[in-house]
């Protein structure tokens, strides 16, 4: 299992390597934006690693609810991944915005608009940013079973991000996948947004399995110490 | 097109670079965290 670990990270740094060597030396730069237009190959995977790992937290969520009373003990672990995968998508999300912004200020010369993409992405890193919050200064048995529904809740904003170009007028442009006529990229550029967007999502897997380890690591030791405190008493 | 723009570029990747390195320092930093609290409590164990 160490072995498939590190063999893990060695490929994911080998991928992420190739990534930046394909987007910078081997697509060729957008006719338009030049050399900027390479952000996209960081800031796209970006949106697809948060995707999925929110994705990751919704069905952990909605199984933690369903077996908590059944299989505590599974439910447990399903609960230790969907912090994991909620943390991974925060960060992801983060990252999203501010690549966006820095791209946004060269392209439009503004760091931020409050159109539709924008506003909808920053209440979604706000819900999950609450959901970390309540996981972290709410006690007792309720904790796990109010974080679940709000991982629910939060989910559904998710489509609405995706969606906000096609209802709204907005300053940002569609979607890269599946956004329409008249979007997408070149074929030229796909190698390096492949390329990066594996990277990025085997980066993702390999720290939400660490901090999933963390978790579980920490929820077994507090079931010790209660045992502990329960024999002491 | 503007030299500027190559700052912006270098920052959009440095950004997700440091982000995602802080992430998984702070990731590592509570699983070592977890490990050492779980290794204490196996040896404060009363033996029975």
């Amino acid at each position: 299992m160490k072995v498939f670990r590190w063999l893990w990270v060695i490929a994911t740094l080998a991928v992420l390597a190739n990534g930046y060597r394909v987007a910078m030396y081997v697509v060729p730069a957008d006719a338009d934006q030049g050399n900027l237009s390479r952000i996209l190959y960081y800031h796209v995977p970006t949106w697809c690693g948060m995707a999925i790992f929110f994705t990751v937290n919704l069905i952990c969520s909605l199984v933690y609810l369903a077996i908590r009373n059944r299989n505590p003990e599974r439910a447990m672990k399903t609960d230790a991944l969907a912090l994991a995968s909620a943390e991974m998508g925060v960060v992801y999300c983060l990252i999203g915005m501010a690549t966006g912004s820095i791209w946004g200020k060269a392209a439009w010369g503004i760091w931020w608009t409050w159109d539709a993409r924008l506003t909808t992405t920053l209440v979604l890193w706000l819900i999950y940013v609450a959901y970390l919050l309540v996981r972290r200064f709410i006690t007792g048995p309720e904790m796990r079973v109010m974080a679940a529904v709000i991982a629910i809740f939060g989910f559904a904003d998710i489509p609405i991000v995706y969606m906000s170009t096609r209802w709204w007028r907005t300053q940002h442009p569609a979607p890269v996948f599946f956004g329409g006529p008249n979007t997408g990229l070149a074929p030229s550029m796909m190698p390096a947004l492949w390329w990066n967007l594996a990277g990025w999502v085997a980066w993702g897997v390999f720290v939400v399995a660490l901090r999933y380890a963390a978790e579980r690591r920490q929820q077994i030791a507090d079931q010790q110490a209660a045992a502990v405190a329960l024999e002491a008493a | 097109m503007n030299p500027m723009f190559h700052r912006h570029l270098v920052a959009a990747y440095a950004v997700t670079w440091i982000v995602q390195l802080s992430y998984l320092a702070y990731a590592a930093r509570k699983w070592v965290a977890a490990r050492k609290a779980q290794r204490e409590i196996q040896k404060n164990r009363p033996s029975s």
